[in-house]
């Protein structure tokens, strides 16, 4: 049992290593501006329009839910004038960044490790190298400044979407004035929330694209390879998420 | 001109690649031989620097890939054609875009030249008007052909084909090894043949090594190879003709 306990950790520490290694490497391309800027923008596009439909109706129905729980809970407790602010700060601070991150994770995580995987084992990798160009500076990288971009964007209309559809809810109780929906938002909202949760969408975007990409890179061969990076890319791009998560929301708030 | 000298390979404990030395000069066409996972795949991928000796030599014009930069590599690599096993095509790009690509990406042609020198390549592997085709929608055979325009694309001096003809129908094969032929005469590619298939064998190659235990045997030509003294060779040649 110790000696299987043994070899699990020696084999996390060495994926954490190479993960580090990669991150370290792509870090030290972009500084020295090695960017494909057409790819780069490509990705943005591509993944912008996979992920605005769910990112929108996840933060639309996260944004009632939470509002359905607090306009009940704090009417009962006649403190139906501070609701929105409640709100407000429950998505800018830890809904939008993180379930934002959760679906992008599902959706574009899982497309970017199925994607290189597939181009793996089918030897595109190795043929995009025969013909002089690096997949790191070619493939990843654009992957990579696409998320990072990209994440802070969809929170921002995640908090948005989020906060009104609160409102929404809100407004259905009938005892709740819109006015002091806003009101208490103006005044319990600091600008530090709204960076905070922007802050853990760039970060949240960095390591879902570095996750997903190295677990593609690393795909073993055949399609049964494929599917478990994929799906490992995902769960292991979650825990990481949850974890980041807690000590960004010590740190930033 | 390319020299490997003494070269080892090993995946693990497994040695693929043992003291192999092998001169190709430029214009001529080999072909590599032997049964599958002997490291004849291995060995192309070692000549453009995909994979690296453990010890030894490639010399491609007299400079040493194993001693070279990644940049210097990349550089070295342009004079070089590959058509790989399964073609590789970009499943994301279509025709147009995969056979252009080594011109978008490191010639930087205009769109114009990109275009015409597609057109060209194309009717030279009997694939005009596929250009806005996607890989999914080809055939086995289109997609090599398609893969072998690609290689052709930025006029390499050396092609390297890996398994050229394997998993074709018959008449798909000598369509291929036709174009192998008509391509090393028209455009003077040294070429480096690794396959199975006997009639590419017999049809494309000058030379013909056997690779046998990580090395390559005493080169025979089509022939010579049916009355090689070699009795690894006969065996092959004789297990091919009976396949």
């Amino acid at each position: 049992m110790f000696q299987l306990l043994g070899i699990k950790l020696i084999s996390f520490f060495d994926q954490l290593g190479a993960i580090t290694m990669l991150a370290l490497k792509i870090f030290k391309k972009i500084i020295k501006g090695k960017i494909h800027f057409r790819n780069t923008f490509d990705e943005m596009v591509l993944l912008g329009i996979k992920s605005l439909p769910i990112v929108s109706i996840t933060a639309a129905f996260v944004g009632m839910a939470f509002s359905i729980q607090v306009v009940r809970e704090f009417l009962d407790f006649g403190a139906g004038e501070i609701v929105g602010g409640v709100v407000a700060l429950a998505v800018w601070r830890e809904l939008a960044p993180l379930l934002t991150a959760v679906v992008f994770a599902g959706r574009v995580g899982a497309a970017i490790s199925a994607e290189i995987g597939s181009m793996k084992v089918t030897e595109q990798i190795e043929a995009l190298e025969s013909m002089s160009q690096d997949p790191i500076d070619y493939l990843i990288i654009p992957k990579i400044l696409a998320c990072t971009l990209l994440m802070p964007l969809l929170v921002g209309l995640a908090d948005i979407i989020g906060y009104l559809s609160g409102l929404l809810v809100a407004l259905g109780s009938g005892r709740i004035n819109p006015v002091a929906y806003f009101e208490s938002a103006q005044t319990m909202l600091r600008v530090s929330d709204i960076s905070g949760g922007l802050i853990k969408a760039l970060l949240f975007g960095f390591i879902i694209a570095l996750l997903s990409s190295y677990m593609g890179l690393n795909t073993k061969s055949g399609a049964k390879g494929v599917g478990e990076a994929t799906t490992f890319a995902v769960v292991i791009s979650l825990i990481s998420i949850f974890i980041l998560n807690y000590f960004l929301s010590l740190v930033l708030f | 001109m390319i020299e490997i000298k003494n070269i080892t390979k090993h995946f693990g404990t497994k040695q693929v690649v043992n003291n192999l030395s092998l001169s190709v000069n430029q214009g001529e066409k080999i072909a590599i031989i032997g049964p599958s996972g002997c490291g004849k795949s291995t060995l192309l991928r070692l000549i453009i620097g995909l994979q690296f000796p453990d010890s030894g030599h490639i010399l491609i014009e007299n400079q040493d890939i194993t001693q070279m930069t990644t940049k210097e590599i990349n550089k070295l690599r342009l004079k070089f054609g590959l058509l790989f096993q399964s073609s590789a095509l970009f499943d994301s790009m279509n025709v147009e875009h995969n056979v252009g690509f080594t011109l978008r990406e490191n010639f930087k042609f205009s769109n114009d030249e990109i275009q015409k020198t597609v057109r060209e390549k194309l009717e030279l592997v009997d694939m005009k008007g596929t250009e806005k085709n996607m890989p999914s929608d080809l055939s086995g055979g289109m997609k090599k052909r398609i893969g072998l325009a690609r290689a052709i694309a930025a006029n390499p001096e050396i092609i390297l084909y890996d398994e050229p003809t394997t998993g074709l129908d018959p008449i798909l094969s000598t369509n291929i090894e036709d174009l192998i032929v008509k391509l090393n005469k028209k455009l003077n590619i040294t070429s480096i043949i690794v396959t199975h298939q006997i009639s590419t064998i017999l049809r494309t190659a000058d030379k013909i090594y056997m690779m046998h235990e990580g090395k390559l045997l005493e080169p025979e030509t089509p022939k010579t190879i049916y009355h090689s003294q070699n009795k690894y060779i006969r065996e092959f040649i004789r297990g091919g003709l009976t396949e």
